[in-house]
């Protein structure tokens, strides 16, 4: 195991060796879950994870923290980064368990959206909440999945 | 032993989650139940006020009452049960059928237990379940706006954070 203190003495980072048969696991122990450097830790973590996006017959590999959100239209799976669309072979419940721990969270009944893309959310007349996104792209919230949101933010 | 160890903590977990579940969801109704009669209250009070100060109010029948609306009026919320997400276009067709279902059956219900009588009085019964169901959206775009409004400082927080 090896201890160091980070920058300042402020924080200490313990990594520990395992064997590699056993699964790598981050634990992060904070005050505050939704605080800016443990969402920068998640991204991180999620960083090397990867998914297949295909534009016509060209396979892209494309990081999770690119992805914006990721939809299910009439059966099929897209990809939205900041300017492209891909199409995907992930059913919506496989790409959820594939992004599980990061910063993508279920919005609605079709859609998975990255929150750290999110400009800002306000409320629709349709009792729904309307993310507007770094892009300018705008993506219902159910209210059913708000508090994961809120729970992903730490609010 | 162990088994029959296993097979009861199983079962107690169950039952705590089942408990939990079964309360998480009626605080959800009580809390929209509780909303709705006093938006209800609040409606016949001003009705009353404004076109019958005089009347006598038999407590205990009136609140009943008020509660048999209540309740029909949430199970009329079934309307908006869909499979699929709503589109905007849906949710006002849907509110639209809301609103003549809520006055399909108050307005006669009303009739019967003696709240309107005249032909001007049903078109104030009929404006005032409009009313009703106006703050009921009025009230629930004002809890979400707080909602956004908590979301929306705690991501500028994190980017002022990020950015220092």
């Amino acid at each position: 195991m090896d201890t160091m203190d980070s920058g300042g003495g402020t924080m200490r980072v313990t990594v520990e060796r395992i064997e590699p048969k056993d699964e790598e696991e981050l634990i992060v122990r904070c005050y505050d879950s939704g605080a800016a450097w443990v969402s920068s830790v998640k991204e991180a973590a999620s960083g090397h994870r990867t998914i297949c996006g295909w534009q016509e017959d060209t396979m892209h590999r494309l990081r999770l923290t690119e992805i914006f959100y990721f939809e299910v239209v009439d059966d099929r799976s897209f990809l939205y980064t900041q300017a492209a669309v891909f199409e995907a072979k992930e059913k919506l419940y496989e790409f959820e368990r594939l992004c599980a721990g990061s910063t993508l969270f279920r919005c609605s009944k079709s859609m998975i959206l990255n929150a750290e893309k999110i400009d800002y959310v306000r409320p629709s007349v349709s009792g729904r909440f309307e993310a507007v996104l770094s892009n300018g792209e705008k993506a219902v919230v159910s209210r059913k999945y708000v508090a994961d949101l809120k729970r992903m933010l730490g609010v | 032993m162990l088994m029959n160890n296993i097979t009861l903590w199983v079962r107690r977990y169950v039952t705590v989650y089942g408990i939990i579940m079964l309360c998480t969801f009626f605080t959800l109704w009580v809390r929209r139940y509780v909303t709705v009669y006093g938006i209800i209250m609040l409606c016949t009070f001003f009705m009353c006020l404004l076109f019958n100060p005089t009347s006598e109010l038999p407590v205990v029948t009136f609140f009943g009452r008020i509660m048999v609306f209540t309740l029909i009026a949430l199970l009329s919320l079934a309307v908006y049960y869909s499979k699929d997400e709503l589109t905007v276009k849906a949710w006002w067709v849907r509110t639209a059928l809301h609103l003549l279902l809520l006055e399909a059956v108050l307005l006669p219900l009303a009739h019967f237990w003696g709240f309107w009588h005249g032909g001007t009085d049903i078109l104030v019964y009929a404006a005032f379940i409009l009313l009703a169901k106006a703050l009921w959206h009025l009230v629930d775009y004002g809890l979400n706006a707080k909602t956004a409004a908590q979301i929306n400082e705690r991501i500028r927080k994190n980017r002022l954070e990020i950015r220092n």
